[in-house]
């Protein structure tokens, strides 16, 4: 047997006081009496007394001697044969799922699961090293390889819950990663298993789960609360909300905008059945939803049950339109709620760009180095950051369409007759909404017919590579849609909330089936419940033992018991 | 710690109450008998007590004349002699009453004052025995209030036995007493009886009884005799021998000790009840006064 701290031996000179203060304490109490008669009579059943209490002075005696052998081998940290003395890494992954926050055990699964981590902070030795990861939507090292335990202690107690589920997948890959620079590493994982996405089974190999969690929460909330606007009728919005529970259960969902109640719905929640409404109306300005679930009988988990959506208010949008009056363009654009129309033409009175308008060039190209936010440019004859210009084509079809995009929603181009279509090479970068096809040759001279770049990260610009008057596009409600999606697009988003709902695999509660599969032979969530103790180290225990004993001792030598 | 100064163990409170107890006595004496006792002797006094035939030698001027006339046969009338009583109140002075808080002895002391002031108030003499210590001279047999102070002193000064190798024998003390013929009278006995052995008091009064003493006892006991006191492991020191014996104290042991003491006290009764000798069993709790009008009241303590 090997002993880390082989000093602590020294402490065996402590049994030299022990014995001397207990042969001082056995010295028997001289009582003095008038006469020993009776106890003359007495005397056989005074020394016919029972072995224990002969011996119990005695006894006595050899449990503070093996008291005191316990606690020094305790302080002298003896390592059996079997037990490496080789330093050891631990590598603790705390889950900041919202769904720790869960009160299905108390005080709530964080604290559990702060609690055992603490433990184990507890158990290092001197020359142990850990690290500690907190697992959130993305990793993050709480605190670096130390063996300083109040440091791990600390960043421990830093660390709360979030507010959305973890992917613990980029977790315990950091945790391999960094354990692979150490030499049999032990991977902790104090998690309840509430996981979004699951983990591959093969990633929970190496790793010992702490499950925390009750095995049935009783809980019900929002996983969707949202306001959007309607693409095609600006003003118009469509508030959705909907609710799960782990257990059937009754509530009511309240809804407000801006704080005035505006329904109250019954619900019968029965696991696994989500219930969903829908609220239609019309507001311009910003306005505020909140949804709340009230009326439920159990809820552990208080963080979804409370859904708030802000639908941001709509600006009228100022359109430039750089061209000679056009009457079909001009009637397109009147009939667009929210959109203030001006001209300016020739192209050369054109002013600075300003970054809040659309800008609409028919029949012209923008001045060189002229770029807005927004723009659309109706069959440039030119080369510019569009792209090259590469003459005319008679009589093209639309071969392709990307009616996902935003930009396309309700436009439809697929039967469009084009007498006249310019063949453009797109700038690198530009994206193919529409394309043609000539109709005298093969599929695979595909020409865009309507690209550009629509993204809000960057200045938007479209290009359609035809007139209006080359198509019968203008015979068709296509064009004003068009213009109305474009418009659309660069109204605010639509909808936000003001803090992320958790979402359904944290509502249910339920660990995700990989976890417990790979781990319910040996570690499973409720396994954890009377496992406690055993994290205690040892001189703790020879401390109670002995403060017990003590106690004891104490009090049947004040009162001189021998029962 | 016995008390040997006659002011503290003796105070003016208490010889005040002695006082106002002599007269309680004298009430209860006066309606049948005077400061005289009758004695078993006949003698002179104007009191009948029985005929008995003449026989030669006899004073002839005590034969009844009237009886010869009536039953023709010479007979003599004997009165009552009267004489004043000798009280001999024998002080138990073994270690056993060197023991208890007030101690044992100094309580024994004062109620030996106390009888021996209503003794001396009715006429009649007092005698004080150190009981089984032989090295103190006893008080002898005196009469008249005025030696009260004297006794006191004596009282005072009068020592326990001190440690010996083996516990005094009671009945060797009253054999030693008898020895020295103290006059017939009335013998009252203040001790804790706690003799060699647990016969042994018994024996002592079967030897008083036998000097044709009339015989009273006053046992005085402290409260914490008969009982053990707290539990434990102890060595216990006999207080008249010094001798030591290791003692477990637990519950068994407790009971059982109280069982023997309560046997001893009423093996005690029995005895004094069988052989008519009044009894007074106390503790140092109740006070002198109390106790000997207790005494008075009780009978036996006066004839």
């Amino acid at each position: 047997m090997t002993f880390l701290w082989p000093l602590a031996w020294a402490l065996s000179a402590l049994a030299l006081p022990v014995i001397a203060l207990y042969l001082i304490r056995t010295r028997l109490q001289r009582k003095p009496v008038s006469t020993l008669l009776f106890w003359q009579h007495l005397t056989p059943q005074v020394y016919n007394h029972s072995l224990w209490r002969k011996l119990r002075r005695w006894i006595s005696l050899a449990l503070q001697l093996l008291f005191l052998f316990l606690l020094i081998l305790a302080i002298s940290q003896p390592l059996a044969s079997w037990q490496s003395v080789k330093p050891a890494s631990v590598i603790l992954v705390l889950d900041t799922s919202v769904s720790m926050s869960a009160t299905d055990v108390a005080p709530s699964r964080w604290s559990e699961a702060v609690q055992n981590a603490e433990r184990r902070i507890a158990h290092l030795r001197l020359f142990d090293e850990a690290i500690l990861i907190a697992a959130g939507e993305t990793p993050r090292v709480l605190s670096p390889w130390t063996r300083n335990k109040r440091a791990l202690g600390r960043a421990l107690r830093s660390a709360a819950p979030g507010n959305s589920v973890s992917d613990i997948r980029n977790a315990l890959a950091l945790a391999h990663n960094l354990g692979s620079q150490r030499s049999q590493p032990e991977i902790l994982l104090f998690s309840d298993g509430v996981w979004d996405p699951a983990p591959a089974p093969e990633a929970l190999k190496d790793v010992k789960p702490q499950w925390v969690g009750d095995k049935n929460p009783a809980n019900a909330g929002l996983t969707l609360f949202s306001a959007r606007r309607s693409p095609s009728a600006p003003g118009e919005y469509q508030l959705l909300a909907r609710v799960v529970a782990s257990v059937a259960t009754d509530a009511e969902l309240e809804v407000r905008r801006d704080g005035t109640l505006i329904d109250v719905a019954p619900l019968k929640l029965e696991p696994g059945k989500p219930w969903q409404k829908t609220w239609d109306g019309k507001v311009t300005s910003e306005t505020r939803f909140e949804a709340r679930l009230v009326g439920l009988k159990k809820d552990d988990l208080a963080a979804d049950n409370v859904a708030q959506a802000r639908l941001p208010a709509l600006h009228p949008i100022a359109v430039e339109v750089v061209s000679k009056p056009h009457a079909f363009l001009d009637a397109a654009l009147d009939s667009l709620p929210l959109v203030e129309t001006h001209r300016t033409w020739p192209v050369e009175t054109l002013a600075a760009a300003d970054p809040t308008k659309l800008y609409l060039f028919y029949g012209c190209v923008p001045p060189e180095g002229f770029r807005p936010a927004a723009m659309l440019l109706v069959n440039p004859t030119s080369d510019g950051f569009w792209g090259k210009y590469n003459g005319p084509i008679d009589s093209a079809y639309v071969s392709e369409s990307l009616r996902d995009e935003s930009i396309l929603r309700y436009v439809s181009l697929e039967s469009l007759r084009l007498d006249k279509v310019s063949d453009i090479t797109p700038a690198p970068g530009a994206t193919l909404f529409v394309k043609c096809l000539e109709n005298a040759k093969d599929k695979d001279a595909e020409k865009p017919l309507l690209f550009g770049q629509w993204k809000p990260t960057a200045p938007r610009w479209l290009v359609q590579a035809f007139v209006l008057e080359d198509s019968d596009l203008v015979f068709r409600t296509a064009f004003p849609i068009l213009l109305a999606n474009l418009v659309q697009s660069l109204q605010p988003e639509d909808s936000e909330q003001a803090q992320p709902l958790p979402g359904p695999v944290a509502t249910q509660l339920k660990a995700v089936s990989a976890a417990t599969s790979a781990t319910s032979k040996t570690d499973a969530p409720q396994a954890h419940a009377n496992a406690w103790w055993t994290a205690l180290p040892l001189w703790w225990w020879a401390l109670v033992l002995g403060v017990v004993w003590l106690i004891a001792e104490w009090g049947l030598f004040t009162r001189r018991i021998t029962e | 710690m016995i008390d040997t100064n006659p002011d503290t163990l003796f105070d003016p409170a208490f010889l005040a109450q002695m006082e106002s107890l002599s007269l309680l006595a004298k009430r209860i004496v006066s309606g049948q008998m005077r400061a005289e006792r009758r004695s078993s002797r006949h003698g002179s006094s104007i009191e009948f007590a029985e005929y008995r035939p003449f026989v030669s030698g006899d004073d002839w001027r005590h034969i009844d004349w009237n009886a010869f006339a009536r039953w023709r046969q010479l007979v003599l009338k004997l009165f009552v002699e009267e004489e004043d009583l000798h009280v001999h109140l024998l002080l138990d002075c073994t270690g056993s009453m060197d023991w208890g808080a007030p101690v044992k002895f100094d309580y024994a002391r004062q109620i030996v004052a106390g009888l021996a002031y209503i003794t001396l108030a009715n006429l009649d003499r007092a005698a004080v025995v150190p009981f089984g210590n032989e090295r103190y001279d006893l008080w002898r047999a005196s009469r008249g209030k005025h030696r009260f102070l004297q006794m006191l002193r004596y009282l005072a000064k009068c020592p326990v036995t001190p440690q010996t190798a083996a516990p005094q024998r009671l009945e060797d003390a009253a054999r030693r007493w008898i020895a020295t013929q103290p006059r017939r009278g009335m013998v009252i006995w203040i001790s804790d009886l706690f003799g060699a052995d647990l016969e042994d008091a018994m024996r002592t009064l079967d030897r008083l009884r036998y000097s044709r003493h009339d015989i009273a006892v006053i046992q005085i006991m402290d409260p914490g005799e008969g009982d053990t006191g707290e539990r434990g492991e102890y060595e216990l020191a006999d207080t008249e021998t010094g001798t030591t014996r290791k003692a477990i104290i637990d519950h068994n042991t407790r009971t059982e000790y109280r069982k023997k003491f309560l046997e001893y006290q009423q093996s005690i009764q029995d005895y004094c009840r069988r052989n008519q000798i009044a009894l007074v069993q106390t503790d140092t709790r109740v006070s002198v006064p109390d106790l000997l009008m207790q005494s008075l009241l009780q009978g036996g303590f006066v004839k």
